[in-house]
């Protein structure tokens, strides 16, 4: 069993929560295809692991599930972002968080529900 | 100027809230130096050698007279009585206490002010020409389009964590006063065949540790079209610029890398991307930026009155005309002009402006200039619409504060960075060199013969005051722990952006003065003068090379 954040509430998740693609800085986006992504694409839960906080071509790369590649699942974020990064993974199409070790409940929910939104 | 709304003013508050809570949890200990570093970056704080330095967003340079009130009261208030003017039309507040920091982000926010994207791995504060509106040459106001590009990158949430920081400056005239060719997006409206509005666009333009000129990227972007390109330009940055060297991060590193072909094949594939999910701007739109930036209303003045006031020039003082030849400049509408009020006098370092001196700017920018004013990446300050024959009046309360020093455009009006008395970064201080240079160059007829002259100096690589453009730049370097300077001749701004080349060896701080000299003497001595006029510094040097000022300066030997 997992905490997880979504939709605005924590929640305890029984689900397998296996990393499905872990975003290091090894990760080439030139290998990352409409058809690399196929097998994925059916998962009702992408989860994508942050290796480092610093290393934001995460956010094209959620952004990018979400439009380009339609991916009409849950995406699912773990590993070493920042809990003040959170209210921009979920602008780029973050549905759910597993937050990083020991983190602030409380000031995870405050960031998700006081951030502006850039409404462009 | 760009008025806030309710949702603009809700916004800035959400933020700030939000930064306090985040300051708060970093005070007690509950947030690591490594993870706060760039939640604080984006909120404009740095860590600096004495204290605190936060950035003010001065957005394209437009300040209102409330804001410089409020920009007085925090440096009375918050910090030593003073603040300073940077090289991207910012403002830096360099003596706060950490403790005190929500409450000076409380007081600016009154006055619709913040300090958001001011540093960081983001978009930064959007730039622009300091006489956008009021100059003969305008061909589009450009400073719509630019609050149109402050909306839209102010929190943007895909570029907030870039491979490094990146700046975007638009100008709307023939002449460039807005630096497009050094940054890493240059701006320029245009008018195509069809007499539509567009931008041509440069791209990989910067200075630091690698200067270079930017790159065209699109001769002609259509305004409906300009968001969807910038996000393009973004993507392929974000997703392809190293992140492996901070040296390397820059997006000129990358165009440089891949070609500027290359890179022009991969935005444009983007833009197809981007665009089968997006709508381009509407004109409704479009004009909605722009009813912001409407023309004051200009009272009509006469021609009798025109002439009346060429003839009253005549019968002023000689201290008088130098200021309105030096200081003042042409302006769209007849019997207005465009004044620069000089923060180059001889008891301040360059840029710093103090408490009184911003509160007096504010009421004289209410009396003079329909309450606004502008700061240059010069590091002065514009009031752009004084009527001619207020002028005299004008000169006489600024010279009361010693911000009429009549230098605009002389060697005198130097850019400086606040060097290694305020910087982390720097590694020599700029600012006693500066002020060394302006005691040689105080006799202000010498001043005024020598004419047109850009002198710039940068305490450290990572060149904030731009030395690589400027006609004489000035570069501290450290070695061994000892100071030296590079010295830097013919580089340039404007339509021909030009990186200078270095003179030679360096010099020791105490031997920069003279060594300008030399370098003024030379010039003085080859100068092609006509009837008419005098050959520019930058004239001369275009024409006779750069070897002969080496071989003045340093002998035959070198």
């Amino acid at each position: 069993m997992v905490m997880l954040i979504r939709d605005g509430e924590v929640i305890a998740d029984t689900m397998n929560n296996q990393v499905d693609v872990r975003f290091t800085a090894e990760l080439q986006l030139e290998n990352i295809t409409t058809d690399a992504m196929q097998p994925i694409f059916s998962l009702p839960v992408l989860n994508v692991e942050i290796e480092d906080f610093n290393d934001g071509r995460v956010f094209t790369f959620i952004r990018l599930l979400k439009t380009r590649y339609q991916y009409k699942g849950e995406i699912r974020v773990s590993g070493q972002y920042l809990i003040d990064q959170m209210a921009m993974l979920k602008a780029c199409g973050v549905d759910s968080f597993i937050l990083p070790d020991d983190s602030d409940y409380e000031h995870a929910l405050f960031i998700l529900s006081n951030t502006p939104e850039n409404t462009f | 100027m760009y008025q806030y709304n309710e949702r603009d003013r809700s916004n800035l508050s959400a933020r700030s809230v939000i930064f306090q809570r985040q300051l708060a949890r970093h005070l007690e200990g509950k947030v690591s130096d490594d993870d706060f570093r760039p939640v604080r970056l984006q909120q404009g704080l740095y860590i600096q050698k004495h204290a605190p330095m936060l950035r003010i967003a001065i957005p394209y340079g437009m300040v209102s007279a409330k804001q410089l009130l409020a920009l007085a009261d925090v440096a009375d208030r918050y910090d030593k009585d003073y603040c300073h003017i940077t090289t991207r039309q910012n403002i830096q507040f360099n003596w706060l206490a950490l403790n005190e920091i929500p409450q000076v982000l409380t007081r600016l926010a009154e006055a619709d002010l913040h300090s958001i994207q001011t540093s960081g791995n983001c978009i930064r504060n959007i730039t622009s020409d300091p006489f956008a509106g009021v100059v003969e040459d305008e061909l589009i106001d450009p400073r719509p389009y630019c609050e149109l590009i402050r909306q839209w990158s102010l929190g943007h949430p895909e570029f907030a964590f870039l491979p490094r920081k990146f700046k975007i400056s638009i100008t709307g005239s023939k002449k460039d006063r807005a630096i497009i060719q050094a940054h890493d997006i240059g701006l320029r409206l245009v008018l195509n065949a069809q007499n539509e509005t567009g931008f041509q666009v440069l791209v990989g333009g910067g200075l630091g540790r690698t200067p270079v000129i930017g790159s065209v990227l699109s001769l002609f972007i259509a305004e409906a079209d300009i968001l969807d390109y910038l996000t393009s330009i973004l993507r392929v940055y974000n997703q392809y610029g190293r992140r492996d060297n901070k040296y390397k991060a820059r997006i000129k590193i990358l165009v440089k890398a891949i070609g500027v072909d290359k890179f022009r094949a991969q935005v444009e594939q983007e833009l197809i991307n981007v665009q089968r999910y997006s709508k381009p701007l509407t004109p409704d739109q479009i004009k909605s930026y722009a009813v912001h930036f409407k023309q004051p209303e200009y009272d009509c003045i006469s021609e009798h009155k025109l002439m009346q006031f060429s003839l009253d020039l005549l019968h002023e003082s000689v201290e008088f005309n130098n200021w309105y030849q030096r200081n003042t400049q042409a302006h769209k509408v007849p019997g207005y002009r465009s004044v620069t009020v000089s923060l180059k006098d001889h008891s301040n370092a360059p840029g710093d402006i103090k408490s009184q001196q911003l509160q007096t700017m504010a009421d004289l920018s209410e009396v003079y200039s329909f309450g606004v004013a502008r700061t240059t990446h010069e590091q002065n300050i514009v009031l752009a619409d004084v009527r001619i024959d207020q002028l005299n009046s004008l000169w006489h309360q600024l010279d009361a504060l010693n911000l009429a020093s009549p230098n605009i455009g002389t060697i005198n009006d130097m850019i400086c960075c606040p060097g290694l008395d305020f910087c982390s970064l720097a590694n020599t201080q700029s600012i006693p060199v500066a002020k060394a240079i302006q005691t040689v160059f105080s006799d202000m007829d010498y001043v005024f013969d020598i004419g047109d002259l850009t002198l710039n100096i940068s305490g450290c690589m990572n060149a904030c005051a731009h030395h690589h453009l400027a006609n004489i730049g000035i570069l501290g370097v450290d070695k061994k722990g000892q100071q030296f300077f590079q010295i830097s001749l013919g580089g340039q701004k404007g339509n021909n952006t030009t990186i200078g080349k270095i003179l030679g060896p360096a010099f020791k701080a105490a031997e920069v003065p003279e060594v300008i000299e030399k370098i003024i003497q030379l010039y003085l001595s080859r100068r092609a003068d006509t009837e008419a006029e005098s050959e520019s510094f930058i004239e001369t040097i275009s024409r006779v090379g750069i070897k002969y000022f080496k071989e003045g300066v340093y002998g035959h030997a070198h």
